[in-house]
């Protein structure tokens, strides 16, 4: 928000949002306070007797938001996790953050195993399962990806927000078709063994079932990495920041 | 410390709060103002230190309508003022040893 009467300093605050390292929403607040505080200097300028344009000459000198202020401002409002990642090695600093994506994966696969045997699960989807771990898995940890970065390390740099997001519903669309695709495959086979008299209508809603669970499954992952995305993405919203598509 | 002439940027900060509640060109104009031209600090340079205060709990910021324009304006809490006046003894006892300094160089010669 620009303070009212204040002089068009736009440009420089476009400009200065883009290339601030803090996160939303204290960059915006900051914003604000550097339009608040340039209008006050312009003003106090202009009482000296300059004109408009050495005036805002005059301003933006003794804003002087040089790099090392920056990088001051930037430590300050660092999230105590993004402390916590700068402070190690750039090699285990990825292994860190892949693993911490990988935690909605982790929890669900846990689910599974809990509540239904993963290996009966796999056995009884057959081959379409495959597909479906492998883009699903895919899916779920790209968006994690992201809501960990935004979230948790709140890095809010215009390279964190810009976001390839025709992948990310590729691969949720992937997931689904493959599991849509594993299931009718499945069902078909059900079919050509009924109708050909090999399997008895009890064995053939056995079948039907356990085909059903390539679809299920594919339809979960899909769900939670949508869900995962579209929380992070609100959320980053909410705070101010503006995700944008990778050029 | 870089220069042991110039007082860190966060007991300015504090010094100038320390006379009452400002927004950060405020801050500035007045560090200026009242050093004579001394010490100068752009805004921008205070915002990391007044944030830092912030975080810290040793100021309060809040937003304020002044003269229909809406401001940051910083406070010191009392925690604020204790840190202040903790810099300022700091600083006299500093200045005072300098002092005995520069008078046992003057008797010497």
């Amino acid at each position: 928000m620009r303070p009212a009467g204040s002089p068009p300093f736009d440009d420089v605050l476009r400009r200065l949002e883009a290339e601030l390292d803090v996160p939303y929403p204290q960059r915006r607040e900051l914003l604000d306070e550097i339009a608040a505080d340039l209008a006050a200097a312009f003003a106090a300028a202009r009482d000296r007797g300059l004109g408009e344009a050495p005036a805002r000459a005059a301003a933006l000198a003794a804003l002087g938001l040089d790099d090392a202020a920056r990088a001051a401002l930037a430590d300050v409002h660092r999230a105590p996790v993004a402390r916590l990642l700068a402070a190690l090695p750039p090699r285990v600093r990825a292994v860190a953050e892949a693993t911490a994506s990988a935690i909605p994966l982790f929890v669900l696969t846990l689910y599974l195993l809990l509540e239904v045997p993963m290996m009966d699960l796999i056995r009884e989807g057959g081959w379409g399962m495959y597909p479906v771990l492998v883009f699903g898995g895919l899916a779920v940890i790209g968006a994690a990806r992201r809501a960990f970065r935004w979230l948790i390390v709140r890095d809010h740099s215009v390279d964190s927000l810009a976001v390839d997001g025709a992948v990310g519903l590729q691969l949720v669309l992937l997931t689904f078709f493959a599991g849509v695709l594993g299931t009718g495959t499945g069902c078909y086979k059900v079919l050509a063994l009924w109708s050909e008299g090999q399997i008895d209508g009890a064995v053939a809603i056995i079948g039907f079932k356990e085909s059903l669970t390539v679809v299920l499954l594919a339809g979960v992952l899909s769900v939670l990495a949508l869900l995962i995305d579209t929380t992070a993405r609100a959320v980053v919203h909410r705070a101010g920041a503006r995700v944008t598509p990778r050029p | 410390m870089t220069d042991p002439r110039t007082p860190g940027a966060r007991f300015l900060a504090l010094l100038a709060l320390g006379d009452g509640p400002k927004h950060g060109y405020e801050i500035a104009a007045h560090i200026e103002a009242r050093s004579g031209g001394v010490f100068t600090l752009s805004f921008g340079a205070l915002y990391p230190v007044l944030h830092r205060l912030e975080a810290d709990g040793l100021a309060r910021a809040s937003w304020r309508d002044e003269a229909g324009k809406r401001r940051k304006v910083y406070a010191l809490t009392a925690a604020g003022k204790a840190a202040l006046a903790d810099e300022r003894a700091g600083f006299d006892r500093h200045v005072a040893a300098i002092a005995r300094l520069a008078g046992a160089k003057g008797g010497a010669r």
